[in-house]
């Protein structure tokens, strides 16, 4: 008799040992108040300072899910190999491919928590950037507060009963964020009339200002939900690659491979699509890398466009099949896999 | 013996092999063990003896590259073999960011332990291990001794028929390492079966019964412990109370009977049971330390008779039911 119990046991463990590493909080807390800031760093740009923030808010999360998502797969199965701790689980009536099964699906879970918090905090920083030579005060004060809020209540939590401060921070943080978030949106159900948006200038002296608009409401814009679901897709993507790397490699030459991967796939329209036409190894060298230009998506909401759902069925479908082969090639070599 | 032997080996062998498939060492070369229900094994030898692979093979983690290996009848790479067995690795692999309690919970519930019955576990081992007042402490935190003691907490865990431990005794203080020597023995009563790898020789002599000696991958010697250590044409006359007149008179006698002059030398105690004595008489007059506490007492569900943890465990506690 197996036991299917076992895959949640270790898919929770891996939920539970991640954010309990301090570099989980440091790096998700760093980027999560640089999106934040972003609104008041680009509040003086000459115009368009409300795509500025969207493009850099979104490339930041791009980037930050990259930064977890690799390392905590590396982490995840090379350490795990490394100090032992997979040979001491393997002992026990768990098979392999449950195993690394259970690590990806706890790295995804991890991963999932983070692109939710980023998401929100994307959403708060737009709406705070929406009007030109203002900061949307209102809607950053909760962000930052609920991140000092979630280091707070760890600190007492560390303090009263020994909880372990990362994690407790990692997860407060998460929670918060949803307050804060649903606070600030719950405030926006007023009614806001036509063209609130619009910054009302003012001359004076030659100068131009922005004339002060204190209860003007700027609705939240979903459609920067899809681009934030892409980048989260291609963060699984990558983590497992980073995975099946992990499995021959050490952490630092998975990274290295990982990002290489990603920057093959961010060049592959230029590399190779020109080229697949004359070359077979071109066109399955094509077909085989990801291709990331499709899960970034920032540009398509200039101008009040809009990224549709079905387009980002299509990519979750791209996703799944790719991350499918490259699981299976990972449950395979881990399957006849050595483990010291 | 008629009964299936618990762990059998035949020309066992394991080559290293680098990058490009070459072989590279030859760690274990042609073993052959055969280990029967309630017997404490040891297998001794120096480092990179082979203890450690043979072990792994045993587990299933590393695949051998000739010979056979049966472990409760079946291939050790069968789930439901594991089960059944309890391992110490060599060195304490756990996870640094959980505390003791935690480290337990986790491995039980791989077993597929749930509830009130593997919370009663976790505290029963925790106080064999002497571990119970730092349950909430993070393991990486934990001495070497103290990592030991949760590794062998973990180990027992499902109460497993099989109990394979690399090193067990590794970095504990004297009285640690007797309270691991009484559980192994407590174990052995109970009919599990101890494989103990060890290269600290008092440890394996106090408590198994036979033992095998790898050097270079290949057995050097094998057999029970009391037939391997006796000196052949050697006796020893133990006695106690004599006073000066009778030992003379015992020596003259001796002499004019065999035509040689014994030795007579005191009985000492060895080291390991002085320092016991000393230890247990400051533990009387100046109470516990704030170190490790355990008696070396078998955890309470270790001591349950097959039949009745059976029929508990066929709802509720499914590591718990084994037969050979």
């Amino acid at each position: 008799m197996k036991y299917p119990g076992s895959f949640f046991p270790l898919a929770r463990l891996t939920c539970v040992e991640i954010p309990r590493q301090p570099a989980l909080l440091l790096l998700s807390t760093t980027l999560i108040l640089f999106i934040g800031c972003l609104p008041f760093l680009i509040t003086h740009n000459l115009g368009e300072a409300g795509k500025l923030v969207r493009d850099s808010a979104l490339a930041m999360m791009f980037l930050g899910s990259l930064l977890l998502a690799v390392p905590a797969a590396c982490n995840a199965v090379s350490t795990e190999i490394r100090r032992g701790t997979a040979g001491a689980i393997l002992s026990k009536p768990v098979s392999r491919i449950r195993f690394l099964a259970a690590k990806f699906t706890g790295v995804s879970m991890i991963m999932l928590v983070f692109s939710g918090m980023a998401s929100l905090a994307i959403l708060m920083a737009d709406r705070a950037s929406a009007l030109d030579f203002q900061v949307g005060w209102r809607y950053l004060i909760p962000l930052y507060l609920a991140i000092v809020g979630a280091y707070l209540i760890a600190s007492v939590i560390n303090f009263m009963t020994r909880r372990p401060f990362a994690s407790t921070a990692f997860w407060c943080m998460a929670i918060l964020i949803l307050v804060a978030f649903t606070w600030t949106g719950i405030r926006s159900e007023t009614p806001h009339e036509e063209g609130a948006h619009e910054p009302q200038v003012i001359e004076h002296a030659g100068h131009t200002h922005a004339a002060p608009q204190p209860h003007v409401e700027v609705p939240i814009r979903w459609s920067l939900l899809p681009a934030c679901a892409l980048i989260t897709l291609a963060a699984l993507m990558l983590q497992a690659l980073a995975l099946l790397c992990a499995l021959k490699l050490g952490v630092v030459p998975s990274l290295s491979v990982s990002f290489g991967f990603f920057m093959m796939g961010l060049m592959s329209d230029y590399l190779l699509a020109s080229r697949a036409a004359e070359s077979l190894w071109a066109k399955i060298l094509y077909f085989a890398l990801p291709n990331w230009q499709h899960f970034w998506m920032a540009d398509a909401l200039t101008g009040g466009g809009q990224i549709p759902w079905m387009y980002v069925a299509s990519a979750a479908l791209y996703a799944l099949t790719w991350t499918t082969g490259i699981l299976v090639i990972a449950f395979g070599i881990f399957d006849r896999m050595e483990v010291c | 013996m008629s009964e299936e032997p618990v762990v059998m080996t035949h020309n066992l062998q394991k080559i290293f092999k680098d990058f490009w498939r070459r072989p590279r060492a030859r760690a274990v070369d042609g073993i052959n063990l055969t280990l029967h229900k309630g017997e404490v094994y040891g297998l001794l030898g120096p480092n990179g003896s082979g203890k450690s692979t043979t072990i792994k093979v045993l587990l299933g983690l590393l695949h051998p590259d000739g010979g056979e290996v049966k472990v409760l009848g079946k291939p050790p790479r069968n789930v439901d073999v594991k089960r059944r067995v309890g391992y110490l690795p060599e060195e304490s692999y756990l996870y640094p960011y959980l505390d003791a309690r935690e480290t337990l919970r986790f491995y039980a519930t791989l077993f597929g332990l749930q509830g009130t019955s593997r919370e009663k576990r976790i505290d029963e081992l925790l106080e064999m291990v002497g571990l119970s007042h730092t349950g909430h402490r993070r393991v990486g935190e934990f001495s070497k001794g103290m990592a030991r003691r949760i590794g062998l907490a973990q180990a027992l865990i499902n109460d497993p028929d099989l109990v394979i431990l690399d090193e067990p005794t590794s970095g504990l203080d004297p009285l640690g390492t007797r309270q691991v020597k009484d559980i192994v023995t407590a174990l052995a009563e109970k009919g599990k079966t101890v494989l103990l790898s060890s290269h600290l020789l008092a440890d394996v002599e106090d408590v198994c019964e036979r033992i095998t000696i790898l050097y270079g991958g290949k057995v050097q010697a094998s057999g029970p412990i009391r037939d391997l250590l006796q000196v052949a044409n050697h006796l020893q006359i133990r006695l106690k109370d004599l006073d000066e007149t009778q030992r003379t008179h015992l020596l003259d006698t001796l002499e004019q009977q065999l035509g040689q002059r014994p030795t007579l030398e005191p009985t000492r105690k060895d080291l390991e049971s002085f320092f016991l004595e000393v230890v247990a008489q400051a533990r009387r007059e100046s109470g516990e330390g704030s170190g490790t506490r355990a008696e070396g007492k078998l955890a309470g569900f270790l001591t349950e008779k097959k039949s009745e943890s059976k029929g508990q465990s066929l709802d509720t506690n499914p590591a718990a039911s084994s037969d050979i």
